[in-house]
């Protein structure tokens, strides 16, 4: 047998591997008489050698691609989306993916983190009033007055962030309490360059270094009073990330609390219920906390209005996105197996609602039984009813019930 | 035939059947397409019912060798292929 033939036959054997068994045979068969006959008609045609061994070559090539189709064609997903296992793992995976994508939450550590000098936690901004994310804003020279007179042992610097450069009043170092190796991050920004200010800018970011002595929760609480009523208030650059982290777990403690009252799950259903949504809310806040904590502070220092709004509204809607998934995924469940349900029959009668209740039927195929969701229209307050199949009805369903 | 849409190559391949290149060697060498392209489709316009295969055992490629497989349009391949005409006009009309 002609070299080339023998591997052809060969490539056609391996890909074969790939087909599903009942029609391997059939198929290798199939694709091995081709290629004898395009071996026999290229000869007699009178090509190269090397020409018949690019075109066979080519063509047993095909067979990979041919076979990989046939058992994708054949490949039903549904048992596998199905499984209560698929809807855990598909969150954890996203987690992962998330953790070796983003250097395992970079931007989240650098917020808790801090300013890259001494005591960062003894740094402040001096900012307007908080946003629900906890974004700054320039303060005026009237609210830098009222700091000064009352927290009279501060240290004040002020800033303006200029894409890579840093542009700083005189002492500036001083009040960060190191002079940081170039390039470092300072808000959220990349400084590559660090200049003093030539000229004393209407609006600049002003950072505080407060008292030594000073302990930051005791400081916090004094702050929040000295600031009460005047729309000023200060702002730990370490603890940046601390308001919007607290806005997403009650974001999230609300999404589990209003699932369980709206989702009335039966008591057996409760712990996957609740594994499965605070997984899936942990994906989402996971990623959005570290969108939120990488989105830099604009020039000198103000948060943006845009921003302030759009992000929290953005986990808002997908915190709400996920909980109706996770509804909708839990009535389609089978309460005793958690895999879905399937085989839906339309059941009923709409012109007999007392006897025949009109509604949709779907099965548990292990036999555990069968839910009947009511047609819309009809009371709209009755929940779905889940009837238990006895025992014995599980030898009817062929895909080995239970066990 | 129902609502099946044919793609290009699905058109290109029922075309070459359609001209007389019945087996699949023959249709990659009509139509320039990789075998890995060409077999999938003839399945799935199988299963359209667009083509109909059958056996011919006086064609296989040795004595005692598998039965070469052939091809061969059915009517609802040809109105498919008539209709695949008006939207890919490098499809020529079919033979008289």
């Amino acid at each position: 047998m002609c070299p080339v033939v023998s591997a052809c036959r060969f490539a056609v054997r391996l890909a074969s591997l790939l087909v599903p068994r009942k029609l391997r045979d059939d198929w290798a068969g199939q694709w091995t008489a081709e290629i004898r006959h395009g071996y026999a008609l290229l000869t007699d045609r009178g090509e190269s050698p090397a020409e018949i061994r690019s075109k066979l070559l080519r063509f047993a090539m095909g067979a990979f691609s041919d076979a990989a189709d046939l058992r994708l064609s054949g490949f039903d997903l549904r048992p596998v989306v199905g499984h209560p296992a698929f809807c855990l793992a598909v969150p954890l995976i996203v987690m992962a993916l998330l953790l070796a994508s983003t250097h395992a939450f970079q931007n989240c550590r650098q917020a808790i983190a801090g300013l890259p000098g001494r005591q960062p936690e003894q740094l402040v901004l001096l900012s307007r009033s908080a946003t629900v994310m906890g974004l700054e804003a320039v303060p005026s020279s009237a609210d830098l007055l009222a700091f000064q007179k009352q927290w009279t042992g501060a240290s004040l610097a002020g800033f303006l962030i200029d894409g890579p450069v840093l542009r700083v009043t005189p002492g500036f170092y001083d009040v960060l309490g190191a002079v940081p190796r170039l390039p470092f991050r300072f808000l959220g920004h990349t400084i590559e360059a660090v200049k003093l200010l030539d000229l004393q800018p209407a609006r600049m970011g002003i950072l505080a270094r407060l008292r030594a002595s000073d302990r930051p929760r005791q400081t916090e609480a004094a702050l929040t009073r000295m600031t009460n009523g005047r729309a000023v208030s200060l702002r730990f650059v370490k603890g940046r990330m601390r308001a919007p982290l607290v806005f997403a777990a009650v974001v999230c403690a609300l999404a589990l609390g209003i699932g369980l009252i709206v989702s009335r799950v039966r008591s057996r259903g409760i712990l996957f219920y609740l594994v499965k949504t605070a997984l899936a809310e942990g994906a989402i806040v996971s990623a959005w906390a570290e969108l939120a904590a990488g989105l830099p502070i604009s020039s000198s220092g103000a948060g943006s209005v845009t921003t302030a709004f759009l992000l929290p509204g953005l986990l808002l809607a997908a915190a709400a996105l996920m909980l109706w998934w996770a509804l909708l995924d839990q009535q389609g469940r089978c309460p005793v197996c958690y895999r879905f349900l399937a085989l839906p029959v339309r059941i009923g009668s709409h012109s007999s609602i007392i006897l025949d209740r009109p509604g949709v039927e779907v099965l548990c195929l292990r036999g555990h039984g069968s839910l009947l969701i009511p047609a819309a229209g009809g009371d709209a307050a009755e929940p779905p009813a889940w009837t238990a199949f006895h025992e014995s009805w599980k030898d009817c369903f062929a895909q080995g019930g239970t066990k | 035939m129902g609502n099946y849409t044919l793609s290009l190559a699905s058109a290109i391949i029922l075309q070459a059947i359609r001209d007389g290149h019945c087996y699949g060697f023959d249709m990659m060498e009509a139509t320039g397409l990789p075998s890995g392209t060409i077999y999938p489709a003839l399945r799935r316009l199988e299963a359209a019912r667009l083509i109909r295969s059958d056996r011919d055992a006086a064609a296989a490629s040795e004595p005692g060798g598998p039965p070469r497989k052939y091809f061969r349009v059915t009517a609802d391949g040809k109105r498919a292929l008539e209709a695949a005409g008006n939207r890919f006009p490098v499809i020529a009309s079919p033979r008289e």
